[in-house]
C-alpha cells in the first residue's frame, strides 16, 4: 500500500469478497446451475468495489466504475455462456474468463498499491488521466439522449422526414443557430440525402411507422 | 514461376482497363477527394471515411467499389498532413509526427513548401508502399501454401497480440477491447455447431453483429458524440496561412531522396506487420531521420524540412504494406483495412489465400487504384490545400448532427433493415465509452473481424490432431508464431521493465 493505511471500508469489502469467493469456489465444485452462482458472483463484485473504492485517487473514480461495468458485463457473458455445453461454449469460455482476468489486472492497475504499480510496470496500465476525465456527465447524457432521439425520430417519420429535422433542431435548440442557418442545415441534409442515396443510387430509404401507416389511412 | 508471371501479367491487363474508362476513374476521382476531406478532418480519419463509403459501394460492380474505397484509402493521409502542417492538428494519427517541423514551418510563412514536400513524400512513398506490395504478392502465394488451420488460428492471435502492443501505454486496455470484439463476434449461428448464440430472440442478430453498422457506429458516429460533447469547432485557430512556394517543396523532397527512401522502407515494413500501423512508422521514420541526421542545418523541431518528408513517406508507404497480411492472410494490418476487408467481403471477395489465386485481377485493380490515387491526391492537395484546411473550423454542432444521420442512412441502405440502424447506435455508445475511457477502439474491430476466423480456425486444427493442443507446436510455421507472440507480448513489459530500473539507478546515483 506504499505506507498508506488501509482504511476499514477496503476491509470490510476485501473480508466479504474472500467469503463470496469461498461461496462462488463451493457451489462451483458442486457444479450447481450458473444461475445460483450468480448470487456469490454480484455480492463479491459490490463488495470488490466497496474494497477498491478507497485505494483509488478521486479523478479516477469514473474510469474504476466504467472498469466494474466492464467486469459485470463479463460475468453476466459467462453466465450466459454456461447455458451452453460442449463445442459451443469452449470459445466463448476461454475469452469471458481471460476477460473477467485481464479487467480485474484493469481494476488493480488503477489503485494507488504497490501490486497496481506493478501491473503498470508490465503491461503499462491505464493512463494517469483517461482523456475523457474530466467531462460534464449531463452534456454527455444530453447527447446519448439527443442521439437515442434520432433513432426514434427514423422509426417514426422515415429518414427524409426525420434527418433534416433533427439536423434542424440540434443545429437551433443545442448548437444556438439562427433560424435561417439551421433551416439551412436541414434542407442541405435532405437534399444531399435524397440526391445520394434515392437519386443517384437508386435506394427506397426507410419511410417510418408513422408516415406508413398515415398512407395507410389515407390510402387503404 | 513463367506461368505465375504471365498470370500476373494477364490480370494487370484486365485490371488496367478498368482505368481507361470514365465511370471507374470517376469513382477513383472521387474517392481520393472523400479521403482527402476525411483526412484533412481531424476525429475523423480513413476509417470513418471507409465506414460511411461501405454503403454506397454496395450496388456497385467490385472494381468500381475498389477504385472508390482504394481512393479514400490512398488519399487520407496525404488529407491529414494538411490539417497537420497549417494547424498543428494531425488529421489522422499517424500525421502526428509531422506536426513536429510541419507546424514550425507554416508559422515561418513556408506553409506551401512544407505542404509541397509532404504532398510529393506521401505520394512517393505511396508508390514505394505500393511495389513493395506488388514484388511481394507472387511469393505470398508460396508463403500461404505453408499456412493450415493451426498456423491461420495463431496468425490470428499473433495480429491481435501485436495490435494490443502496438496501443502503447493501453495495452491492458487494448487486450480488454480485444474481448469485446471476440465477444461480439460470438453472436449469432455458430458455424462449428450450428447452434445460434447470445440472440435473446432477436432475428436480426441470427447472422451475427453486421460489421458495417457496427463500424459506422464504432468510428462514425461515436467520434460525432465525442465532437458534440466536447463543443466547438474541431479547430479553433484562425486561418491566416499564405500556401505559397509549392515547387520548393516538391524539389526538396527530390534534393533529400535518402530521407524519403529510408521513410518509405520503413513505412511499408510497419504495415506490413499486422496492427502497427501508420503512427508507429511515421514516429519512427522521424526518430530514424533525427538518429541520421546528427548536425542539421535546421534542428528538428524548428521547421527542418526533412522532418517533414521523413513522416509523411512513411505513413503512405505503410498503405501498401499493411494490405500484405490483409490480401495474403485476411488479417486486416490496420483498422481502416479492416473495414475495406470487411467491404471486400461483402462485395463476395474473401482476403486470404484464394484472393491471391482466384481474384488476381481485384488484387492489381487495387494497385493500380493506389498508385494513381497517390498521384491525383497529391495533386489535388497542392491545388486545394487552404480550403481544405478551413473545413476543421466547421462548428461542431452543424457536423455531428449532419455525419450523424447521414452514418445512419449509410447503415441501413446496406441491407434495408431498420435493425442496422439500432445497432449502428449501440456501438456509437460502445465507442464513445471507449474513447471516453481510453479503450483502443482498434483491437475491438480487429477482434471482432477475426473472431469468426479465429474460432473456426481453432476447431479445424482440433479437427486434424484429434483434440490434441500439440498440433499448435509440432509445426515449424506454428511455433515461430507463438514465439513472436510470446516476444510482442513481452518485449513492451521488458523495456518498461528496463527504462524504470535505469530511472531507479539514476534516482540511486543522485543520491
Amino acid at each position: 500500500m506504499n505506507g498508506a493505511p488501509i482504511t476499514m471500508p477496503t476491509k470490510l469489502g476485501a473480508g466479504v469478497f474472500a467469503l463470496a469467493l469461498a461461496a462462488f469456489a463451493m457451489l462451483h465444485l458442486q457444479a450447481v446451475h450458473q444461475t445460483i452462482l450468480a448470487v456469490p458472483a454480484a455480492i463479491g463484485w459490490a463488495a470488490a468495489l466497496y474494497a477498491v473504492r478507497p485505494m483509488v485517487q478521486k479523478e479516477k473514480h469514473s474510469s474504476l466504475y466504467f472498469a466494474f461495468g466492464v467486469m459485470a458485463f463479463l460475468i453476466f457473458f459467462l453466465h450466459e455462456t454456461y447455458e451452453f455445453t460442449g463445442k459451443v461454449r469452449y470459445f466463448p469460455l476461454i475469452v469471458g474468463w481471460t476477460g473477467v482476468a485481464l479487467s480485474v489486472l484493469d481494476i488493480l492497475s488503477l489503485t494507488e498499491t504497490r501490486i497496481g504499480h506493478a501491473i503498470h510496470t508490465v503491461f503499462g496500465g491505464k493512463l494517469e488521466e483517461a482523456p475523457g476525465e474530466g467531462r460534464k456527465p449531463m452534456r454527455e447524457i444530453a447527447c446519448f439522449v439527443a442521439m437515442a432521439m434520432s433513432v426514434v425520430l427514423i422509426w417514426l417519420l422515415g429518414f427524409l422526414i426525420a434527418s433534416p429535422l433533427f439536423v434542424f433542431l440540434w443545429m437551433r435548440m443545442w448548437g444556438g443557430k439562427t433560424l435561417r442557418s439551421s433551416l439551412y442545415g436541414g434542407v442541405f441534409t435532405l437534399a444531399f440525402i435524397w440526391v445520394l442515396f434515392e437519386w443517384l443510387l437508386q435506394y427506397e430509404l426507410y419511410r417510418g411507422e408513422l408516415v406508413l401507416w398515415l398512407m395507410d389511412m389515407i390510402q387503404p | 514461376m513463367l506461368d505465375s508471371i504471365l498470370s500476373m501479367a494477364n490480370a494487370l491487363g484486365t485490371a488496367s482497363l478498368h482505368f481507361l474508362a470514365f465511370k471507374p476513374m470517376l469513382y477513383l476521382v472521387a474517392g481520393t477527394c472523400i479521403g482527402l476531406l476525411f483526412g484533412a478532418i481531424p476525429g475523423l480519419g480513413g476509417t470513418t471515411a471507409l465506414a460511411l463509403l461501405i454503403p454506397l459501394t454496395y450496388g456497385m460492380d467490385k472494381p468500381d467499389a475498389i477504385m472508390l474505397m482504394g481512393g479514400s484509402m490512398a488519399a487520407t493521409s496525404t488529407g491529414g498532413s494538411v490539417s497537420a502542417i497549417l494547424l498543428n492538428t494531425p488529421g489522422i494519427a499517424p500525421n502526428a509526427a509531422t506536426t513536429f517541423d510541419g507546424f514550425p514551418l507554416a508559422s515561418q510563412g513556408r506553409a506551401g513548401e512544407a505542404i509541397g514536400a509532404a504532398a510529393t513524400a506521401s505520394a512517393m512513398g505511396g508508390l514505394i508502399g505500393v511495389i513493395s506490395l506488388l514484388v511481394v504478392i507472387p511469393i505470398a502465394k508460396e508463403i500461404v501454401l505453408l499456412f493450415s488451420p493451426p498456423e491461420f488460428f495463431l496468425l490470428a492471435v499473433f495480429g491481435l497480440c501485436a495490435i494490443a502492443v502496438s496501443t502503447g501505454t493501453r495495452l491492458l486496455q487494448g487486450l480488454i477491447a480485444a474481448i469485446f470484439g471476440f465477444i461480439c463476434a460470438f453472436v449469432g449461428f455458430d458455424y462449428v455447431s450450428g447452434i445460434v448464440r447470445y440472440t435473446y430472440g432477436v432475428d436480426a442478430l441470427w447472422d451475427g453483429i453486421k460489421l458495417v453498422p457496427a463500424l459506422i457506429g464504432l468510428f462514425a458516429i461515436s467520434q460525432m458524440i465525442d465532437l458534440a460533447v466536447k463543443g466547438g469547432s474541431i479547430s479553433d485557430d484562425a486561418l491566416q496561412v499564405k500556401i505559397q512556394k509549392v515547387t520548393d517543396g516538391i524539389r526538396q523532397v527530390f534534393r533529400n531522396w535518402s530521407t524519403m527512401l529510408v521513410g518509405s522502407g520503413i513505412g511499408t515494413f510497419i504495415g506490413a506487420v499486422p496492427g502497427v500501423g501508420g503512427t508507429v512508422a511515421a514516429f519512427l521514420s522521424y526518430s530514424t531521420q533525427v538518429q541520421r541526421d546528427p548536425n542539421p542545418d535546421v534542428p528538428y523541431g524548428k521547421g527542418n524540412i526533412r522532418g517533414v518528408i521523413a513522416p509523411e513517406s512513411a505513413n503512405n508507404a505503410k498503405d501498401g504494406g499493411s494490405l500484405i497480411p490483409t490480401l495474403a492472410f485476411g488479417i486486416p494490418g490496420s483498422a481502416e483495412t479492416a473495414v475495406f476487408l470487411g467491404a471486400m467481403v461483402l462485395h463476395g471477395l474473401e482476403p486470404g489465400p484464394r484472393l491471391l489465386f482466384e481474384h488476381e485481377d481485384v488484387v492489381f485493380t487495387l494497385v493500380l487504384t493506389l498508385t494513381i490515387a497517390c498521384v491525383v491526391a497529391t495533386l489535388i492537395v497542392l491545388a486545394l490545400a487552404k480550403p481544405m484546411a478551413y473545413l476543421t473550423l466547421v462548428d461542431a454542432h452543424i457536423l455531428a448532427p449532419t455525419v450523424t444521420v447521414v452514418a445512419l442512412v449509410g447503415a441501413y441502405a446496406l441491407q434495408g433493415e431498420f435493425g442496422d440502424v439500432v445497432i449502428a447506435m449501440v456501438f456509437a455508445v460502445i465507442g464513445y465509452l471507449m474513447i471516453r475511457f481510453d479503450y483502443p477502439r482498434i483491437t475491438f474491430t480487429i477482434a471482432l473481424v477475426l473472431g469468426e476466423i479465429t474460432e473456426r480456425s481453432f476447431f479445424q486444427a482440433m479437427g486434424i490432431s484429434d483434440g490434441s493442443l500439440g498440433i499448435f507446436l509440432t509445426r515449424t510455421v506454428s511455433l515461430i508464431l507463438i514465439v513472436l507472440c510470446i516476444a510482442t507480448l513481452l518485449i513492451p513489459s521488458f523495456r518498461s521493465f528496463m527504462r524504470k530500473r535505469k530511472a531507479a539507478e539514476a534516482a540511486g546515483g543522485a543520491r
